[in-house]
């Protein structure tokens, strides 16, 4: 009989168990796990973009020399700061954009007639086809004259990009590049929009198109990459088509 | 069945014991729990309804903030205008609505006419002077206005913050649309009421658009325009789930806080926004949870409570019933005078009476049995002793002219069946007055040895037919004991005449004395049967008579022990004997020695 005894207190308290650890006790659901998303170019879902890094330049034709703006340096460096808050708040941190600039500005080895085209509607294409080669090989390789051993080490996985300030006309932005005047980041009239234009033209090399129509320059989207160019970076975004399209 | 079987088997205590803790601590445990499920349910009911009267009262302020806004550019001019509005007055009408409007960063006006169709005419921004003019007739702010139509776009994502864009058709009193004006709208307003909601002490909401992007969270884990739409919770909400902290799902693992939560969401009706709120549970079940655990302890102590007094309780029911017990086997002994004590005034104290009652009732009838029994007895005892003398006579052969051989047998038989009456009338007379407590017992200072002498010296013959040694071990001459010589004769008689019967062929036959504390104990040791474990039980009972093998011939009433027992306990000494089937078997009795 006592062994009925003991089982009917195991039962009393097994019961006062469950009630203490089930009954009126929260069911945590454990099905609301976070989607991990992998952000990458606009026409290339394979390149990831999750890392950013960016060279940047100033570039100088050979018979401009005496035009070379002395702030250049801090006036990159600032704008480029810019792009990175921009960045990181559009990307919703699933980007992460580092930048490093070259030390000294490089003098092209052509006069700016050879660089430049004289219709800069569609930016400027040739100096894009002419600047951008001359960057690689001069400070990119080995033996390229202003090959330094202190530049050029590209972090791994990172998506390397090439910004360049132009002492010249126009601006472009392609396949990992993207060339801006530097008119357009130093002179009071765009000063407003600078930043935004220089970010435009970074976003052309993470595969998004422009959102305006040419020659009418009648705009179909207000983000940055339409009417946004020329809206204050502070007020200006990335709208969720392009976000889309980086794989947000 | 077989758990019934024991249980039904064990002790009534005990089984009250268990079905009382069975039948009160299931209610309590059957209770709690349903205490703390109903205190739950409406616990849930509870936190649900706070958390959607949250949740509504923020879309209404969200969705006044909107209408109010917009209301703000739902522009009527005068009748007589029909196309643009003339510049400065746009200029001066932008700079008003900027400096009037926190909320706007941005306006413009642009044209409806055809020769500028879709141009903006004027725009004033808080953030430069002079902003460039656009043609934005493909943008759905133009588009949409332009149709009569309000717009409020998708929500985007600035360094300043979370903003919307808004426009609405100007129109003259005639209601002809003469321009669209729209405007960069920030939600700050909306940001600040979000995080301004609250619910218990870190409750909040989420505010994600209909992109799944956030717009605002008290906790700041995410940045403003965060993807959060991936996130379980908001995605129910934005696929139009039902969550409103009643569903399995709606306790979970936050993301912004990082711990459990419960949630409940709604979508805005036009704009598609998820509205969440989440209330850490840590926070929302403080109360209950202390409830839940004071019904918990109280249930505890109950079923304490209920363990220490089932006890106490099991042996008051059973006490009444115990008490029946004993006094049943005081009548069992035949101790009718000892009543049974039941205090209580219930079936049981009626029981107690009622047995009481029967107890005197079986008293008197064995008063009357006895009575019987000795009358009887007495009234035998004469015929059967006039039936001996004739007997006697005619064995001796004194009945006139002899009697036949054929005769002479049968006398014998008559003689030994007349014996063995003899025997048993006076047995049952003997019993019956030790039932009356009429036995006259004389002790006096005894010769142990002169009386065992003399009780030898008439049951050696009957030894020695049977081949069985008689020994008496040890020196008694000068032994005396306070004894009935007569009844110490009778008890040395009956138990050395047991030890010749139940031995069974040639054996031996022990008597042995031994001194201890006062007493003089006497040992009639035989080698005889011996009396089986069953049967030792019995042995001084009356009536019982030992059924081994090989005793069936043995003559006797079943009376001589229980008398022998009697005798020496009322000359004050104690009876007992040790036997082991099939070996033989040793009895013993002490008297009171004589110094």
């Amino acid at each position: 009989m006592f062994k009925y005894l003991i089982a009917v207190l195991c039962l009393v308290f097994g019961a006062l168990t469950l009630m203490y650890f089930y009954i009126g006790v929260p069911v945590i659901y454990d099905g609301a796990k976070d989607v991990i998303l992998n952000v990458h170019r606009a026409d290339n879902a394979e390149q990831s973009i999750s890392k950013i890094y960016i060279s940047a330049f100033y570039f100088v034709p050979k018979n401009k020399k005496e035009d070379i703006f002395t702030g250049w340096s801090t006036t990159l460096q600032e704008k480029l700061e810019a792009l990175m808050r921009f960045h990181t708040v559009e990307l919703q941190e699933k980007s992460e954009l580092t930048y490093t600039i070259y030390p000294e500005p490089i003098i092209g080895r052509l006069n700016n007639i050879e660089y430049d085209t004289f219709i800069t509607q569609h930016g400027n294409p040739e100096a894009l086809r002419h600047v951008v080669p001359e960057i690689e090989s001069r400070v990119f390789e080995a033996n390229g004259d202003l090959f330094r051993n202190d530049f050029g080490t590209i972090p791994k996985d990172a998506y390397h990009v090439l910004v360049v300030m132009y002492e010249g006309v126009g601006s472009i932005g392609g396949d990992n590049i993207a060339l801006i005047s530097r008119t357009f980041l130093t002179s009071s009239e765009y000063a407003p929009v600078s930043e935004s234009l220089l970010a435009h033209e970074f976003y052309h090399t993470l595969g998004l198109p422009d959102a305006y129509t040419l020659p009418e320059g009648t705009v179909t989207s207000q983000d940055i990459m339409g009417l946004g160019r020329y809206t204050p970076i502070g007020q200006t975004y990335l709208s969720q088509k392009s976000l889309q399209a980086l794989g947000l | 069945m077989y758990t019934l079987i024991k249980i039904t088997d064990s002790p009534l205590r005990t089984r009250f014991l268990l079905y009382f803790i069975i039948l009160t601590t299931a209610p309590v445990l059957v209770l709690g729990a349903v205490a703390i499920s109903l205190i739950d349910a409406s616990h849930r009911r509870d936190v649900s309804a706070l958390e959607l009267q949250l949740i509504n009262q923020k879309i209404e302020e969200t969705e006044k903030f909107l209408e109010r806004t917009l209301g703000v550019l739902e522009v009527v001019v005068g009748y007589d205008q029909k196309v643009d509005i003339e510049l400065t007055q746009q200029n001066f009408f932008l700079d008003g609505l900027l400096s009037e409007n926190d909320a706007f960063e941005e306006v413009s006006f642009a044209s409806v006419d055809s020769a500028a169709y879709g141009k903006e005419t004027a725009k004033k921004s808080k953030l430069y002077k002079n902003p460039e003019l656009f043609t934005v007739a493909l943008l759905p702010k133009f588009i949409e206005a332009k149709e009569g139509k309000t717009y409020i776009s998708e929500v985007y994502y600035t360094l300043k913050g979370p903003f919307v864009t808004m426009s609405a058709p100007v129109r003259n009193r005639n209601g002809i649309i003469v321009e669209v004006l729209s405007a960069e709208v920030s939600l700050q307003e909306v940001v600040q009421s979000i995080n301004a909601g609250s619910i218990g002490a870190r409750g909040g909401i989420v505010l994600a658009d209909n992109n799944g992007r956030l717009i605002a969270h008290r906790e700041p884990i995410f940045a403003s325009g965060a993807k959060i739409g991936n996130i379980f919770s908001i995605k129910r909400v934005l696929a139009g789930e039902k969550v409103d902290a009643l569903q399995p799902q709606d306790r979970y693992e936050s993301l912004f806080y990082k711990e459990p939560v419960v949630g409940a969401g709604k979508k805005m009706p036009d704009l598609g926004w998820a509205f969440l709120a989440e209330w850490p549970l840590s926070d929302a079940d403080a109360v209950i949870n202390g409830v839940r655990n004071q019904v918990l302890i109280l249930t505890l102590v109950s079923i304490l409570g209920v363990l220490f007094f089932a006890p106490l309780v099991a042996s008051r029911l059973t006490k009444p019933i115990n008490a029946l017990k004993s006094g049943a086997e005081e009548i069992e002994q035949g101790h009718f005078d000892k009543e049974v004590s039941i205090a209580t005034k219930d079936e049981l104290g009626e029981l107690g009476l009622a047995f009481n009652r029967m107890a005197k009732g079986l008293k008197r009838l064995e008063e009357l049995k006895n009575e019987f029994v000795y009358i009887a007895a007495h009234e035998l005892r004469a015929p059967v002793t006039a039936i001996k003398g004739y007997v006697s006579l005619l064995v001796e052969g004194r009945a006139k002219g002899g009697v036949t051989l054929e005769a002479a047998e049968f006398i014998d038989r008559i003689d030994r069946a007349n014996e063995g009456l003899v025997h048993l009338v006076n047995d049952l007379l003997e019993v019956a007055r030790s039932d009356a407590g009429k036995i006259e017992i004389a002790v006096q200072p005894v010769s142990l040895g002169a009386v065992v002498k003399d009780v030898v010296a008439t049951m050696r013959i009957l030894a020695e037919q049977k081949k069985i040694t008689f020994q008496v071990q040890g020196e008694i001459a000068d032994l005396h004991v306070l004894a009935d010589p007569d009844k110490l004769k009778e008890i040395l008689t009956n138990l050395i005449s047991n030890a010749i019967k139940y031995t069974l062929g040639a054996g031996a036959l022990a008597i042995k004395y031994e001194l201890d504390q006062g007493m003089v104990i006497t040992h009639i040791e035989d080698t005889g049967v011996g009396i089986s474990f069953e049967a030792q039980k019995k042995l001084f009972e009356k009536f019982y008579r030992v059924k081994a093998a090989g005793t069936e011939e043995v003559n006797g009433t079943g009376l001589g022990l229980f008398i022998v027992k009697q005798l020496v306990q009322k000359m004050g000494g104690k009876i007992w004997f040790v036997s082991q089937e099939g070996k033989g078997s040793t009895f013993s009795f002490s008297l009171p020695r004589v110094s």
